[in-house]
Order: structure tokens, then C-alpha cells, then sequence
């Protein structure tokens, strides 16, 4: 499956990077809860990183589909640059991308900067990505792994 | 710049966001996930994609 990255602003009042623009690894996913039998998620928009150890979404996608956030397993979450960490619930439930479905345990977030993050557990293991930067927009290529 | 840029930059911060299908306008903005998408369906888009806008627009690791 071959994805084109999605655009994404810059800071407009930044030298740096005044009226451009980032091409971005972003997704569109998502969720459900096998543990109710719910429906998938609305879809939404997924970063894919690899800095991040496990998928996150913000709770609002979680208790659309009928998770109650605080019951999960409870942990937190912080990023590169030091500040508050935030309260973090994990819950079991499958990722949807494109025609491929993934289980996996993914933390559910109030505050998270983004509607979700595909890290390593559940996204990067479970498929081989290739980011490639010789189009415009730039493309992901995702091949699953199937293991026996 | 993308037309997509130009309209996300106009929606409100923090929020849930719908683009049009063509991703030049927004369609519908709120801080309720499935407040959203049905705006968004009253508004004509059959299948919405929810983006979720940042607190400010600073470059961001995630």
C-alpha cells in the first residue's frame, strides 16, 4: 500500500520557516474496540513515528467508540523537550489502515499534540515502510508482515 | 502552498477539524470528536476525516 505524505503548516511569525510548508508521514486510520465489538472510528489522521515506543491516540477517539479511557492501564507519557507528563491508558484494541487490521495495546491521551501517533509496538513492527522522498508529495510504502 | 496548509492554518487551534473533500476549506470545527464528524455529514461530506489541530503551530517532534 503506497501512501502520499499529507502537507502541514510551519510556524507563519518564524524566520525559519515563514509561509512554507512540511510534507508529513500522516495516515488516515482508524480504531476499534474488539473487546465491545464497536465499529471502527470515524476516520482520522495518524502521524507515523518511529521515535515513539507505542501507538497513542487522543481519548476522544477512544471514548467514541465506547472505551472508558480511565480503566485502562495506567502509565505516562512525555516528550523530547522537558515538561509536564501527561496521564496515559492503555487498551487492547485494532488499528485500521487501509484494508489491513492490527491488534494491538495503544495508549489513549486527553492532551496529546496530534489525534494520533503510529510508533514502533503495533505500527513499525508489523509492517516494513519504505519513506520515499523522490515524488512530490513525498510517498510511504507499507508491506505487512505476516507472521506464521 | 497547498491549499490544504492555507485552510488548517485558518481553523482554530486545539480543535477537531473536517476539510472538504478537496482539502481547501474547512467544513466543520468543534472540540467534540463525533460532534464533528456529523457536522460534517449535515454539511455533504459522506465520510469524514477528523484532524486533530495543535495548540500553536511550532515545529513539533512528536
Amino acid at each position: 500500500m503506497r501512501f502520499p505524505y499529507k502537507s502541514w503548516p510551519y510556524p507563519a511569525d518564524d524566520p525559519l520557516f515563514a509561509n512554507k510548508f512540511d510534507w508529513s508521514p500522516i495516515l488516515t486510520v482508524r480504531v476499534s474496540y474488539p473487546a465491545r465489538h464497536s465499529p471502527p472510528s470515524r476516520p482520522f489522521e495518524a502521524w507515523v513515528d518511529s521515535g515513539s515506543p507505542h501507538c497513542y491516540f487522543q481519548s476522544d477517539v477512544g471514548r467514541a467508540i465506547g472505551i472508558r479511557i480511565e480503566s485502562g492501564i495506567e502509565s505516562e507519557l512525555g516528550g523530547i523537550i522537558a515538561g509536564p507528563k501527561c496521564p496515559v491508558y492503555f487498551h487492547d484494541v485494532a488499528l485500521h489502515i487501509g484494508t489491513e487490521i492490527i491488534r494491538l495495546r495503544a495508549g489513549f491521551c486527553d492532551t496529546l499534540a496530534a489525534a494520533g501517533i503510529l510508533g514502533r509496538m503495533g505500527f513499525f513492527n508489523n509492517f516494513i515502510i519504505n519513506f520515499d522522498p523522490s515524488s512530490t508529495p513525498p510517498g510511504l510504502e507499507l508491506t505487512r508482515i505476516l507472521r506464521a | 502552498m497547498p491549499p490544504r496548509v492555507k485552510a488548517l492554518k485558518e481553523a482554530p487551534l486545539d480543535s477537531w477539524v473536517v476539510l472538504s473533500e478537496d482539502e481547501t476549506g474547512i467544513v466543520a470545527v468543534g472540540q467534540d470528536f463525533e460532534t464533528v464528524a456529523r457536522e460534517a455529514e449535515a454539511n455533504g461530506i459522506s465520510e469524514p476525516v477528523l484532524i486533530r489541530t495543535p495548540k500553536d503551530w511550532t515545529a513539533r517532534i512528536f
